[in-house]
């Protein structure tokens, strides 16, 4: 995997390259846009990390040109601009993804690896919480190696939950998850299979938690030691 | 401050009081002015009747006057001398005088005029008598067939009081129609300054009624001419203190942006630091240091926004119908995961049979409500609760942010949406502008924000103490009218 950074602060690059270094990818950096259009006409990179005041070229100009070039290569752009319009901009040009500085680096690992696998996959197919795996192309979930016996809604149901991890899922979205869009469910059933799907999974050290009055979520039981 | 600027009102000169003074003052002097001239011309025509039957009186006197053997003889009854010396109002007093000017009969103290009478002519004139007031009239009766030649010199003296009173009673009669008017005028004129002020006065509840931020220039519309001037005056300053406050607001939206990238280098410097092997001492500042400069990016976040939504009259972001239920189960979801992460219980009730809007600004309405939830986290502790709760009444929605945290004293709650205010002894790191920010938006809805007690806190055991319930008062959205 070969990345390319596009800032001029130089110790934010430092950082980024350092980070990204760590996590084994190959990096190089670029201090201005003329630069980071030289190496991006030489060289096919997976992921740019991009920012967008740039020096002698705009950081928008140097996606333009990219794109122009019909290069597919992800971008990641990662600036201080955070008002709407240069968001819609960036992502109306072919940037992949739009990052507001400062950005937490291991989000920042974590959104480049998503977009690694993104290009090559089309889809987030293996998803992990936990000890928890979910194989969505082949609706599979598993735990360690050992595969866990799940009924068809009750895969959905992880499916979701698994897309979605630590952010909220409210009852409605489980809801459209469990119909095979002709049969009705109402609230208890959601709470049933809710229930059920979390004494299946709570081996794996994930949770559902139940949040009140907005829906479920779930999470890596085991807490990173802070 | 509010004192001040009354005494300041008071020591001002009201243009309304000026004015009715100063015309009060040129219709009282024409009034005065007016009264003397018709006292002298109603003197003038009381002294033209008066005197002519004073002249009767000495042509009868003459009659009686013959002259026989170069001696003056006078015939007269004693009823018409007491008729002469006295009438109703007046004491009359007579001279006779020989041609060489010697007293024949009557009053020696009544002079001979001044100027030398024509044989058969005669003269009035106003003279005193006895230090009174008197008319005199003065007549040279010829006298015929004797050898005693030249004039005898008849004089009336009549005091003036009849005169005067006539005089007096004229005027009355001119001057109090005079007075009436006068008044009238000046109702009529003060009813037309307070009209003419009017414009100053809707001009002056237009600008009371402004809000601090709003530096729109003043519409010249339905003014009076002679305050336009004054108007395009005060829009030039409007305009330029505008431009000073735009500058201002770009520098700070510039310098949070540009202190962006050095802040995400610091706390990208400091996880990496993080990463390492190092001595706990070490791994304790670095925590530190991570945690300050979190607290920098926030602070620098906050600026912004507070910087974008200040100058918001309406006009840097459009408002349309906002749906509360939707916006606010999106923005406490979103919480969830930092609220979790500090063991806190954040969930979100809402009537749902209900679709409760607002006209307003999403981007705002989000920031506002994300605000409150960050708030409200960072002040309460952990396994504590915190609750959005979102209710339609007729014609008004409440949004509130609940907790059951370490509360605010009612003596403070005022004071915690200033700038930079803190609650006293708090721990933690402070949310420096987040209600501040709150204020601005709640004011650009026009709606109104208030602190109450919030769920009871059991962990002090003595005393029960109450987290803060933050309750925003909207005005429900109305379809307009067709």
């Amino acid at each position: 995997m070969r990345l390319l950074v596009v800032e001029d602060d130089k110790i934010l690059a430092e950082g980024l390259v350092e980070a990204l270094t760590q996590a084994g990818y190959a990096i190089d950096h670029a201090a201005n846009g003329e630069i980071a259009n030289l190496y991006l006409q030489q060289t096919a990179y997976d992921l740019v990390v991009l920012d967008l005041g740039l020096p002698k070229v705009d950081g928008l100009e140097v996606l333009k040109r990219l794109r122009g070039r019909d290069d597919h290569a992800a971008v990641m752009i990662l600036t201080a601009q955070d008002a709407i319009e240069s968001r819609v901009k960036g992502l109306d040009l072919g940037a992949d993804d739009y990052l507001i500085k400062p950005i937490n680096l291991t989000e920042l690992e974590a959104r480049v690896r998503a977009l690694i696998r993104r290009g090559k996959m089309g889809a987030n197919t293996y998803l992990v919480c936990g000890d928890l795996a979910f194989n969505a192309a082949e609706k599979r979930a598993s735990c360690g190696d050992q595969d866990m016996h799940l009924s068809t809604r009750e895969l959905a149901l992880l499916e979701i939950l698994m897309h979605k991890q630590n952010k909220v899922v409210s009852k409605e979205q489980v809801l459209e998850s469990l119909c095979n869009w002709d049969d009705e469910l109402g609230d208890n059933a959601v709470e049933v299979y809710i229930h059920r799907l979390r004494k299946k999974i709570a081996p794996a050290n994930v949770q559902i938690r139940t949040i009140r009055g907005l829906g479920y979520l779930l999470e890596n039981a085991k807490k990173p030691e802070q | 401050m509010q004192k001040n600027l009354n005494n300041n009102q008071r020591r001002q000169h009201s243009l309304s009081g000026q004015l009715l003074l100063w015309l009060m003052i040129c219709l009282f002097i024409i009034l005065s002015i007016s009264s003397i001239v018709s006292y002298s011309r109603a003197y003038h025509f009381a002294n033209l009747a008066y005197d002519r039957a004073q002249l009767r009186v000495v042509l009868a006197l003459a009659d009686q006057i013959d002259v026989v053997n170069s001696q003056v003889v006078i015939d007269l009854p004693e009823i018409a001398k007491s008729m002469l010396q006295y009438d109703k109002d007046d004491f009359i007093n007579y001279r006779i005088s020989a041609p060489d000017g010697a007293l024949v009969v009557g009053d020696s103290a009544i002079l001979p005029p001044k100027k030398h009478l024509k044989s058969g002519a005669h003269v009035y004139y106003d003279d005193t008598l006895d230090n009174q007031k008197v008319r005199v009239v003065a007549y040279a009766l010829p006298i015929i067939n004797s050898e005693l030649k030249g004039d005898l010199l008849i004089q009336v003296a009549e005091t003036r009081t009849k005169r005067e009173s006539m005089a007096l009673e004229i005027i009355e009669e001119m001057l109090i129609p005079q007075i009436l008017i006068m008044l009238v005028t000046a109702f009529v004129i003060f009813l037309s300054i307070k009209h003419s002020l009017l414009p100053l006065n809707q001009l002056r509840n237009a600008l009371a009624s402004r809000s601090h931020e709003d530096l729109s220039p003043i519409s010249t519309e339905n003014s009076p001419s002679e305050i336009i001037p004054l108007l395009n005056e005060m829009n030039g300053l409007m305009l330029k203190v505008k431009a000073g406050v735009d500058f201002q607001k770009a520098f700070v939206a510039d310098a949070s942006h540009q202190l962006r990238t050095p802040i995400a280098a610091l706390q990208n410097q400091v996880e990496l630091a993080l990463r390492e092997q190092v001595s706990d001492q070490v791994r304790h500042t670095l925590h530190n240091i991570a945690s300050s400069s979190q607290h920098l990016a926030r602070l620098v976040q906050q600026l912004l926004t507070l910087a974008r939504i200040e100058p918001s009259t309406k006009s840097n972001y459009a408002f349309e119908k906002v749906n509360l239920n939707s916006l606010a189960h999106e923005v406490t979801a979103d919480w969830v995961p930092r609220a979790l992460s500090k063991g806190i219980d954040l969930g979100f009730e809402a009537d749902e049979q209900q679709e409760l809007a607002v006209m307003g600004n999403a981007f705002m309405l989000k920031e506002m409500l994300s605000n409150l939830i960050d708030n409200a986290i960072c002040y309460t502790p952990e396994g504590g609760e915190v609750t959005v709760a979102l209710s339609g009444k007729p014609g008004l929605i409440m949004l509130q942010v609940i907790d059951n945290g370490i509360g605010i004293a009612p003596a403070q709650r005022a004071l915690v949406f200033n700038r930079f205010y803190r609650v006293e002894d708090s721990a933690g790191e402070g949310c420096g502008l987040g209600l501040a920010i709150v204020k601005e938006i709640v004011h650009a809805h026009d709606a109104v924000i208030t602190i109450q007690d919030g769920l009871p806190n059991h962990r002090l055991a003595a005393e029960m103490q109450h987290g803060t319930d933050f309750a925003i008062a909207f005005k429900a959205y109305k379809e307009p009218n067709p």
